[in-house]
């Protein structure tokens, strides 16, 4: 066992000097516009002192991101410091003016956001956004900006610098656009760095890197970081002090090592708790598949310029075969690009495949043969990522629930209002539920009712979209429970697609891992988990963390780091060219090689 | 970029060949015959009868309509019924005296409006944005003809400042020409202001909130940076299609601020059309009308990239 081996080693930071910013006792409120005033963050200690990496973790609601926003004073509307003192380098940010805070923000103390894709302006180039922050707080000449610029476009590792100066934040992807942020903001070496989810929209090997290089280059400057997220993962491999949030108070926070192994707190323990961990998956006897997947290839036509011109095509998902049996839970796992939305859409009969076939229940799956469509979709349901716009705001619970049913026939209105009964207590809400609105209920509530929906129908397979992927960690588990629960109570089979290897962890029974439209590697979700083969599927595992609970109830966070495979001689793993050949590497488990030219 | 505005012009043929058959099925849907308007209430059916034949009304719909459609093709829009003049000459007169008025005033409303809806939503829920949005609805529900009412009588009956009645060219003289436009302009400037200050206001709002902002001003920017470099670009692409759209509507014709101040207008040689059944300059106007969509949306599509270069041409 090595517990946190990977966190960067720095200096302890001495517990006597000053720190670079020291809150204290600051509350917020949120005032509406008939004066009430609501507590927002509460009487709250933090500092952070030189070196140091200060973790700020808490689920949505706990005021971790206002608290934040208050170090820089840009509250939203209607928010504002009611009482405590911020201090920063020797002053006190509460007291100070608009023009005194402009000359710190930026200077004094960097903001990294959540999201690469709309924090960067879509409209100017990347070059006139890293040179605005050097023309305002430094002295310095066009050429002079230019060349920091490039260094540090050079520094966070992107490739031609040069040209991206020229070019506008859409030509990037989500991970490059975050290391431009990281960049630009550190380029003008901050004391302090805020960096605000800076990982949560990315894919895990890309959060990976970004974070790699957030730390490396706070080290190389000496800024201190204080990193707001959800993801105990992430504090335990990059943080050394923690700070645990509930409801605008902190509720504990020391020394990494000692708040993660040893929680005090009942409430961090069960932020521990609830992060996904594998569990003993019992092994189903072979049966006739539900549904199978048998060489499907889906090909996007580009957009033509003129009309009769030959589009050129996208390969989105190439020559992908498995099947799925009844009662169990298959994972697909892939980064963004990988195909493995394009995939549940065909499966889903949203999409015609442009090649191959996929069965349901033994039958082709046609999108353009409508009754038989129909029938399938009954057996056939789906949960979205997003409940809040997976749920029609204008309808009420009950009538989402029932809607499904309209279409079966031999039901009286009486056993529709029962079914519909059964299906809300089953997704654990009560009776009140049933005349709300979306709108009234919280994110998991929401994801429940859009359980409650696809079980209504009794369906024989459940397409589960990233299901828990915009729900806190604590309702994340309660929906995991819950999944696992029904199906062990209704039998249902789960065709899972995610990216987040903890949750497919705890929750499959076998995985496949698909990379840019391929499967690359698929087996028993402990053979891919405990010896993983393919390269892309070890570099998935390593960018996730584990976290375990040991016998004496103290938790570990660590970092995977599985083994390297050998692949079968005379071939070479498959990388995306040449040509591709699933071989089976031990009983059940396959993965993707190319056969190496003579 | 040349390939995108050929491939769009191609697009508008079918749009002006179907425009072509309504606009020549329409009117002649509409009853009265345009031979006997002509030749008034004299009572002889020969006259009418020869009136006929020589604006070729006696051949079939179809032939008419071939025939009109041919010589469109080559370049003649056909000659007014009721002047003999070209009917191109009638648009070449009268869409001058329309245009500048249009573009005059949209020109400045701009320039007032679009700010203006910044400034409101840049400080929403004060009482200034609740002073702006008041004063621009206010705006908004004067009808046109009052203003033209008010104006005349204020400043050019009352006070006589400004000539009431009639329309010097500036391109004959500049100084008389712009007096006679101040009224017209000031009247219409007020309609469009309302329109283009509270879609200003709407799209800024959607940008202030955008995490761009926050992050602009995270970088120690002050307000006039982050309002102008930041969310000026962003903002104005949904405001510059209202503009397009405003601007192909009122270029078309003002016909009550054209009659109000005796404008010899495209609005008035429209209308003067219409009451006289004079198809071939009905159906040139509207032609010519089409086709000033087509253009000023084009221009407005290649307008786009510069304020975002996200859209690919």
């Amino acid at each position: 066992m090595m517990p946190m081996s990977l966190r960067v080693a720095r200096p302890d930071p001495a517990e006597k000097a000053r720190p670079i910013i020291g809150v204290d006792a600051l509350s917020i409120s949120l005032r509406n516009r008939f004066g009430e005033t609501r507590s927002i963050v509460n009487a709250v200690d933090v500092s952070v002192h030189s070196g140091e990496i200060r973790a700020i973790v808490g689920e949505s609601g706990s005021g971790k991101t206002m608290l934040a926003r208050s170090l820089v004073k840009l509250l939203p509307p209607g928010m504002e410091i009611t009482d405590g003192r911020i201090e920063f380098a020797g002053s006190d940010l509460t007291a100070a003016n608009e023009t005194t805070m402009r000359s710190i923000r930026g200077r004094g103390i960097g903001f990294v956001f959540q999201e690469p894709m709309l924090s960067l302006n879509p409209a100017l180039r990347i070059g006139d956004q890293m040179a605005e922050g050097l023309r305002l707080h430094l002295n310095l000449s066009k050429e002079e900006i230019r060349e920091r610029s490039l260094a540090m476009l050079h520094r966070v590792r992107l490739k031609d610098p040069e040209a991206a100066l020229e070019a506008y934040p859409h030509e990037f992807s989500g991970g490059m656009r975050q290391r431009i942020m990281l960049a630009s903001v550190l380029m003008l070496e901050p004391k302090l760095l805020i960096a605000d989810e800076p990982t949560t929209a990315l894919d895990a090997v890309i959060q990976r890197d970004v974070l790699d290089i957030m730390v490396e280059l706070t080290r190389d400057l000496g800024t201190a970081l204080l990193l707001i997220t959800h993801d105990l993962g992430l504090v335990g491999q990059y943080a050394n002090t923690v700070s645990v949030m509930r409801k605008g108070e902190v509720v504990e926070q020391g020394h990494v090592s000692d708040v993660i192994s040893r929680p005090r707190e009942e409430y961090t323990r069960n932020l521990l708790t609830a992060c996904p961990k594998r569990r003993p998956r019992s092994i189903r006897e072979q049966s006739t598949p539900v549904l199978e997947i048998d060489k499907v290839t889906l090909l996007y036509a580009g957009k033509k310029r003129w009309p009769f011109s030959a589009s050129t095509g996208v390969r989105a998902v190439s020559d992908v075969s498995f099947d799925v049996r009844p009662g169990e839970t298959v994972s697909v796992v892939g980064e963004s690009g990988s195909g493995k939305t394009s995939l549940g859409r065909v499966i889903l009969g949203l999409r015609a495949a442009t090649e191959g076939q996929v069965r349901f229940r033994g039958k082709p799956v046609d999108p353009n043969d409508r009754v038989s469509m129909r029938q399938m979709r009954r057996s056939l349901q789906v949960v979205f990522q997003d409940p809040g716009s997976s749920l029609d705001p204008r309808m009420r619970v009950k009538d989402l629930v029932a809607e499904g049913l309209r279409h079966v026939e031999g039901l009286d209105a009486k056993e529709k209002l029962a079914r519909v009964l059964t299906s809300v207590a089953d997704v654990g809400l009560d009776e009140n539920f049933l005349n709300r609105f979306p709108h009234e209920l919280s994110g998991g509530q929401r994801q429940r009712v859009a359980i409650a929906r696809a079980i209504v129908m009794r369906p024989e397979l459940i397409v589960l979209d990233e299901p828990v992927s915009a729900l806190d960690v604590t309702i994340q588990a309660q929906v995991l429970d819950l999944l696992d629960e029904l199906q062990r109570r209704y039998g249902f089979a789960y065709l899972f697609v995610s990216h987040d290897l903890g949750v497919v962890e705890q929750v499959s029974d076998r995985v496949v891992v698909m990379y840019r439209g391929r499967i690359v590697e698929m087996g028993s979700r402990d053979q891919l988990f405990d010896h993983p083969q393919h390269p892309y599927t070890r570099r998935l595992l390593a960018a996730s963390a584990e976290i375990q609970q040991q016998t004496d109830g103290s938790f570990t966070i660590r970092r995977r780091s599985p083994q390297e495979a050998a692949p079968p001689p005379g071939q070479s793993f498959y990388d995306g060219a040449g040509s591709y050949d699933l071989m089976p590497a031990t009983d059940g488990h396959l993965v993707a090689v190319t056969r190496n030219e003579a | 970029m040349l390939s995108y505005s050929l491939r769009r012009l191609a697009l508008a043929l079918p749009t002006l060949l179907l425009a072509g058959i309504l606009v020549f099925a329409l009117m002649r849907l509409v009853p009265g015959d345009p031979a006997l308007m002509f030749v008034g209430d004299v009572d002889d059916p020969e006259a009418v009868i020869r009136k006929r034949a020589e604006l070729g009304l006696d051949r079939s719909l179809i032939e008419q309509f071939l025939l009109w459609s041919g010589s469109i093709l080559s370049g003649d829009l056909g000659t007014s019924v009721k002047t003999g003049s070209p009917v191109a000459t009638e648009i070449a007169e009268s869409f001058p005296v329309t245009a500048q008025i249009v573009l005059i005033a949209t020109f400045l409303s701009s320039i007032i409006a679009i700010p203006l809806g910044m400034i409101a939503a840049w400080k929403q829920n004060s009482s200034l944005d609740v002073g702006i949005v008041g004063f621009t609805t206010f705006c908004l529900s004067i009808p046109s003809f009052w203003m033209a009412v008010i104006l005349l009588t204020m400043f050019g009956v009352n006070l006589g400042w400004l000539p009431t009645v009639g329309y010097v060219s500036m391109t004959e003289n500049l100084l008389e020409g712009a007096l006679y436009l101040i009224m017209p302009v000031t009247a219409l400037l007020f309609t469009e202001l309302a329109t283009l200050t509270r879609m200003s206001r709407a799209s800024t709002i959607d940008v202030l909130r955008l995490d761009y902002i926050t992050h602009a001003r995270a970088k120690g920017l002050g307000e006039r940076t982050v309002l102008w470099k930041h969310a000026f670009p962003n903002a104005f692409a949904p405001t510059l299609t209202v503009l397009g759209l405003l601007l192909g509507h009122l270029l078309g014709g003002v016909v009550v601020l054209e009659t109000m101040f005796s404008l010899p207008g495209m609005g008035r040689l429209m209308i003067g059309a219409i009451f006289a059944r004079d198809y071939p300059v009905v159906q040139g106007v509207l032609l010519f009308i089409v086709m000033l969509y087509v253009v000023i949306n084009l221009a407005v599509d290649l307008l786009y990239p510069a304020f975002d270069p996200r859209v690919k041409l």
